[in-house]
């Protein structure tokens, strides 16, 4: 009976915890608070047709916006907002990709967000203390979406609000926040934060409780080793949380990844999770299709990076030669076209005579001339 | 289901060579399929390293038929100098002590003990079925793995070949293989499962990746089995089950995973024959050791351990000069067959160890991937960067490494006075070589905390081992007997 009362009590403090999460913060809680601002094609590549400029309406709690093009919602907050348990979050529906830019301007500078968008519903939280630290405050908060592709799409985002999690809620919420995954995960995982404090100080915090009430439970019994017997059974405990903690992650990818992954679309895990790749799978499809057998490809510019490595890779069995008469680039814009069709990357001569045989997104083929 | 073939196939081969040189072990068919597993996935990428040398085409018949040879000499080798008889393979071996999955019973004592084995099970077999489901549905992702790996492999692939004419643009791979020093075995299984499925499929060439990370938890379960019992073997599974870093390698192609399987196994069996001085275990150790080297430049780490771990043994126990001499012919010569060829390859073609490409310089003193004008000489600054990174920061290895720290202090006796402390010096051996390597060449890994977490994945499972053993050395003290 005892033992029943004990965790009652301690499931009406889980229950307070929870009760205390959501506080909205200022006028930034409401739709309202949000200005439209800045509708204008930029940076948006129509192969072949014109620029549409983005139309925007606001229907009750949710705007809408068609593109392709770009459109920026900015709040201002008067006189700045404390970073400290600050959460901005909001929900896109999309029926197209996307991009978009969480563009935080505040007492020490600008930091950015990029998130992509699938086509599907998706909740973006974010927590704005982790991407600013603790003693910075927000001066002003911009979203630009950027809708690309020949027919953009309408993208429709909803409860954009900011809002003040309790200490309480803040730790439950930031301790159940699953890191996002990337390419680099294989070097590391993180450990969750308990609000802004690491994990592992407060698992050996745990250990240390557990050890003496499991070392008073030993004595008592009288078991013989009692001590050897408390840290196992101290670190099995904390060993069971930690793992229970992360395999709520593993479940959570695997939810994540069941609806996702299929065999034939092998492009989308790296379009959900790298953010920023763009188009650049549908741009090496569109490569493969034109370079014809037994011609191989280079880059234009040795500044594009991880995009060279995966481009090589990806290529196959189109191989790379630095004397290729066929020169791709991507997302690079030191290289252009002169009018006499010499290709330059900056001021470097790549070919002094090139044909563009395509654009594509944000890439482009090129056919040396004369070799 | 091509790709079970391509995996079956070889197992079987490692199966046959696993009970020919444990002929005189008690492994059940079990633990031998899952030695079996790598030993044969190792022959089958050294058969593919020297059809590469003899300019045999990488084709998929020539490949399946080097494979079937090497089964029927195994089979051969197993009927004239093994103990199996011509009625079956199989059946000698599958009523071995604790093999047969339908004499399969719950470990633990009392009912409560029982629970909770069953609820450890359930959950490590949870785990699996994650990493088999990921790896058999996510495409090769990470950076590393496509442009250190697969991408090597694609190109083998296309080519035919290991494209070894000096004068190709591409020569071994060049521009395809990233670091051309890296061993080739998780390259070769990428290729065998290409040519298994007729294309170079982005998520089924690593499918290979997901079983060694149940093969492994097969042979960690085993190892501490002889030691501590059922069950306590599957707690200490389950513990080491749960790092998430080694969970998400089941999922990716990567060669560290692989690397952990290999290098945990050599250990294991230098220790059984430390314990119990058969010598046919150490031939085991060393087949593993050279697979190591085979799979990671790192494995050398783990072949100078071991053999200065044997050096120290023999010289403790005072054997004949002869009796030595055979102790390291056994440990050694295994390993000269297994990794000799590459590393006598690697040295001639010049491909070096570093992180530069090509050649065989390294950039001692100076981490060839730290900005240009840092200054050089030792970076005695990764020291406490890297114990932050590993205890108090980011290490997520669900405190493994603290817990074999404390059982260190508590138990400072119990190993030191047993065969215990030779795994400590297997495991400070390896750890102190890491971290010479981050104060001399690899400052970065520490520094943007990448390589040291990955690193450490290789003794990671020495270091829960050599606490199970501490452990038990501890309990057995205080007369606990419920394992």
């Amino acid at each position: 009976m005892f033992r029943i009362y004990k965790i009652f009590i301690l499931f009406l403090l889980f229950l307070f915890s929870f009760a205390l999460v959501p506080n909205d913060v200022t006028a930034l809680t409401k739709m309202e608070g949000w200005t439209l601002s800045s509708f204008y094609p930029v940076g948006v590549k129509v192969k072949g047709g014109e620029a549409v400029f983005v139309r925007a309406e606001r229907v009750g709690g949710t705007i809408s916006i068609t593109g392709p093009g770009h459109l920026k919602l900015t709040a201002k907050v008067g006189g700045g907002l404390e970073a400290v348990g600050k959460r901005l979050s909001f929900t896109v529906k999309s029926p197209a990709d996307a991009y978009g830019v969480l563009r935080i301007r505040s007492t020490r500078g600008v930091a950015l967000k990029k998130f992509m968008l699938r086509s599907s519903t998706h909740t973006y939280s974010y927590d704005l203390e982790s991407i600013l630290g603790p003693d910075d405050y927000v001066l002003d908060l911009s979203l630009d979406f950027l809708l690309e592709g020949q027919g953009g799409g309408t993208v429709d985002i909803v409860d954009l609000s900011v809002k003040e999690a309790s200490p309480a809620g803040r730790a439950l919420e930031t301790f159940f926040t699953y890191d996002t995954l990337t390419t680099k995960m294989i070097n590391h995982i993180d450990l969750p934060t308990i609000g802004r404090y690491g994990f592992l100080p407060v698992a050996y915090g745990l250990l240390i409780v557990f050890y003496f009430i499991a070392s008073a439970v030993f004595k008592r019994r009288g078991d013989p080793g009692a001590r050897i017997k408390a840290v196992a059974t101290a670190f099995l405990v904390v060993a069971v949380f930690v793992t229970l903690r992360m395999d709520l992650r593993w479940a959570s990818m695997w939810s994540q990844d069941h609806k996702l992954l299929n065999a034939n679309d092998h492009s989308a895990i790296f379009l959900l999770y790298e953010q920023g790749m763009g188009d650049f799978f549908d741009f090496i499809d569109f490569v493969k299709e034109e370079v014809p057998e037994g011609e191989s490809v280079r880059p234009a510019s040795a500044k594009m990076g991880d995009y060279i490595r995966l481009a090589n890779y990806r290529l196959l069995p189109i191989k790379a030669s630095p004397n290729a008469r066929y020169i791709w680039s991507y997302d690079d814009r030191g290289v252009r076209l002169t009018r006499g069709g010499a290709l330059l990357d900056g001021g470097t001569v790549i070919a002094r005579s090139v044909e563009l045989i395509a654009l594509s997104g944000d890439g482009a083929l090129y056919r040396e001339a004369v070799k | 289901m091509n790709i079970f073939f391509a995996l079956i196939i070889p197992t079987f081969a490692g199966f046959l060579l696993t009970s020919l040189l444990l002929k005189k072990e008690d492994s059940g068919i079990v633990e031998k399929l899952a030695l079996g597993y790598g030993l044969g996935l190792g022959m089958l990428s050294m058969q593919i390293f020297f059809m590469g040398l003899l300019a045999i085409g990488f084709r998929f018949l020539p490949m399946l038929a080097g494979q079937l040879i090497i089964i029927a000499l195994l089979i051969y080798l197993n009927l004239r100098y093994g103990r199996m008889s011509c009625v079956s393979v199989i059946s000698s071996t599958s009523f071995a002590p604790g093999s047969c999955a339908c004499s399969f019973s719950l470990p633990g004592g009392s009912k409560a003990a029982k629970l909770v084995a069953g609820l450890a099970l359930i959950w490590i077999i949870l785990k699996c079925l994650f990493v088999l489901y990921e790896d058999f549905t996510r495409p090769l992702f990470a950076v590393d793995t496509w442009s250190n790996w697969a991408a090597g492999a694609k190109f083998f692939y296309y080519e035919g070949s290991m494209l070894l004419d000096p004068e190709s643009e591409h020569y071994f791979g060049r521009d395809y293989r990233l670091f051309m020093g890296h061993p080739l075995h998780t390259v070769f299984l990428q290729l065998w499962q290409a040519l298994w499925l007729g294309s170079f499929h982005e998520v089924l060439v690593k499918s290979w990746s997901a079983f060694y990370f149940i093969a492994f938890l097969i042979v960690f379960y085993f190892t501490v089995k002889r030691e501590s019992g059922s069950f306590r073997a599957l707690l200490w599974t389950l513990f080491v089950s749960t790092a998430p870093l080694l969970v998400y390698h089941g999922t990716e192609g990567l060669a560290d995973l692989p690397l952990t399987y290999y290098s945990f196994l050599s250990v294991a069996f230098m220790w059984r024959y430390i314990k119990t001085e058969r010598g046919g275990l150490l031939i085991v150790s060393g087949v593993f050791a050279g697979m190591a080297v085979f799979t990671k430049n790192e494995g050398l780490l783990v072949f100078t351990t071991l053999l200065f771990t044997l050096v120290v043994f023999t010289l403790v126990r005072g054997r004949a000069k002869s009796e030595k001499a055979y102790a390291f012919v056994r440990f050694i010569l295994p390993f000269v067959i297994v990794a000799g060829p590459w590393l006598l390859f690697k040295f001639l073609g010049d491909f070096g160890f570093g992180h530069s490409g090509a050649g065989s310089e390294m950039a001692w003193l100076s981490d060839p991937t730290y900005a240009e004008g840092t200054r050089t000489g030792l970076h005695i600054e990764v020291i406490p960067i890297g114990l932050w990174e590993i205890f108090v920061d980011k290490a997520n290895f669900n405190l493994t490494i603290p817990f074999w720290l404390v059982l260190s202090v508590i138990g400072l006796r119990e190993w030191i006075s047993s065969e215990i402390k030779y795994l400590y010096l297997i495991i400070i051996m390896i750890v102190g070589a890491f971290f010479f390597i981050y104060l001399t060449l690899e400052v970065t890994a520490v520094t943007e905390a990448t390589g040291i977490h990955r690193n450490a994945l290789l003794y990671l499972p020495i270091i829960a081992f050599a606490s199970a053993m501490v452990l038990e050395k501890l309990l057995s003290n205080v007369g606990d007997k419920s394992s």
